[in-house]
């Protein structure tokens, strides 16, 4: 198994960052294909002065049509073994950049997350996929290689939302961006981050806000880094994502097919006219169900909304990296606005009420 | 709990904010927040290490007295100890 047989490629554009992704099976690059937003890439690919940084992924596959009959298959590159308790992968040498201290199993294991186990080495970090798929990310030199198990293969999500999503994560953790569970519109280049739980309206929030004229950046994650002038912002192009009951309050979407769960919507199929690429912090708005009747804003102190955004940072890393991640919530949280909304029956009037609070 | 050693343990991140604390428990992975009072304890705490002086602190910084003080910094000391936010060595 050699480079070359890498044959399938797609490359995705996120603000400065270019994610190159290269497989032996094409399902593999049309999962993540068919996951980003075309549309809102295009933003990124013209954003930015210069050669965007490339980050490379590179995931095998057992091949198709072939058997799985052998257990271990040796490369120039390692070995790669698939097994009753899952795949294995044990770099030998040096690994084009990512230096081997041994199996996956001489990497301390760091954490868990759903159903993604995590293993932190010196400057590598193991990430095993459901127990059967595993990619190795080194941190240095933003390089990740992997194993897709053939059972993965059929998942289009599983393949783009976590063997492709979770290494770009922590990619991108090395290069200290992290990671926030939140929506984000903008004006101008000033974010409004929008953070909440599961269920709460954040993402039909953050499309009532896009539609209402602010510029669009994500309905469910961003990424924040330090820059030379402070904290910047920025997203992964995805399509919108909102479910039958977040649908209901929008009539473009009446003609839309009505099945209950997220519907991952192309950014032209809606009424959003403006995206962002990147900004800088200057609000943060926590979504609650309200109890109906209107819609209504509180004003929470620093230290609260601090809080309550790194319940929205999910983050298994060593300390140094929990640190500087938090460090930079803390620094979101001492220079942004920030408010609890409780939304009411609709969300009639609260564009207008956010656009005048925070914006005066 | 008199004369009895105080330290922070290795898996806490703890960040200052506005005079009120961010706790982050990186092994069981629960965060907390301290008022202003318990943010200048567990400064104290991180400072002094010790429950004496950590207490003779708190007498003169809130005009407080020693058995109030005592019994209230005791149960603070013992609600950061069960949530392994501290260790406590006699």
């Amino acid at each position: 198994m050699s480079a070359e047989r890498l044959r399938y490629r797609t490359e995705v554009p996120v603000h400065r960052y270019s994610l190159v992704l290269k497989s032996d099976d094409e399902r593999v690059t049309n999962a993540v294909s068919g996951w980003v937003d075309r549309d809102i890439a295009r933003y990124h690919e013209a954003g930015g002065a210069g050669a965007k940084i490339p980050f490379e992924i590179e995931l095998y596959t057992s091949g198709r049509g072939e058997k799985n009959s052998s257990r271990a298959r040796r490369t120039p590159r390692g070995t790669f073994e698939e097994g009753e308790s899952g795949a294995r992968f044990a770099p030998t040498g040096a690994l084009g950049g990512i230096t081997s201290t041994g199996t996956v199993d001489d990497i301390a294991p760091t954490g868990i997350f759903e159903d993604v186990e995590f293993y932190a080495g010196d400057k590598q970090t193991a990430l095993l996929f459901g127990g059967k798929s595993l990619v190795v990310v080194c941190l240095e030199k933003g390089k990740a290689r992997g194993f897709v198990a053939g059972e993965h293969l059929a998942s289009p999500w599983i393949l783009s939302h976590r063997i492709f999503y979770v290494p770009v994560l922590e990619i991108l953790r090395g290069r200290g961006a992290f990671y926030i569970h939140a929506g984000c519109v903008c004006k101008g280049k000033k974010c409004i981050l929008l953070c909440g739980g599961s269920g709460h309206g954040k993402s039909t929030l953050t499309y009532a806000l896009a539609r209402a004229g602010f510029s669009y950046m994500s309905d469910d994650a961003v990424f924040i880094q330090n820059n030379h002038s402070g904290v910047e912002i920025f997203a992964f192009p995805e399509k919108i994502k909102l479910d039958q009951k977040s649908r209901s309050y929008f009539p473009e979407f009446d003609r839309f097919e009505q099945s209950p769960g997220k519907m991952e919507i192309a950014a032209a199929r809606t009424r959003i006219k403006d995206f962002s690429v990147e900004g800088q912090p200057h609000a943060l708005i926590f979504t609650q169900i309200g109890c109906g009747g209107k819609s209504e804003l509180t004003k929470l102190g620093r230290s609260d909304a601090l809080l309550r955004l790194i319940a929205q940072s999910v983050s298994v890393a060593s300390k140094s990296s929990v640190e500087k991640h938090i460090d930079i919530l803390k620094r979101i949280a001492e220079t942004s606005m920030s408010f609890e909304l409780k939304l009411g029956d609709s969300f009639e009037g609260v564009p207008e009420l956010l656009e005048k609070t925070l914006f005066p | 709990m008199d004369s009895c050693r105080i330290k922070v343990r290795d898996d806490v991140i703890a960040r200052e904010i506005d005079g009120e604390a961010v706790l982050i428990s990186l092994d069981s992975g629960f965060y907390y927040s301290l008022n202003k009072v318990g943010c200048f304890i567990f400064n104290l705490i991180l400072k002094k290490g010790d429950f004496d002086a950590i207490l003779e602190e708190l007498k003169s910084g809130f005009e407080v007295a020693e058995r109030e003080a005592r019994e209230d910094l005791e149960a603070f000391i013992g609600s950061l100890e069960q949530e392994k936010i501290i260790s406590v060595c006699s």
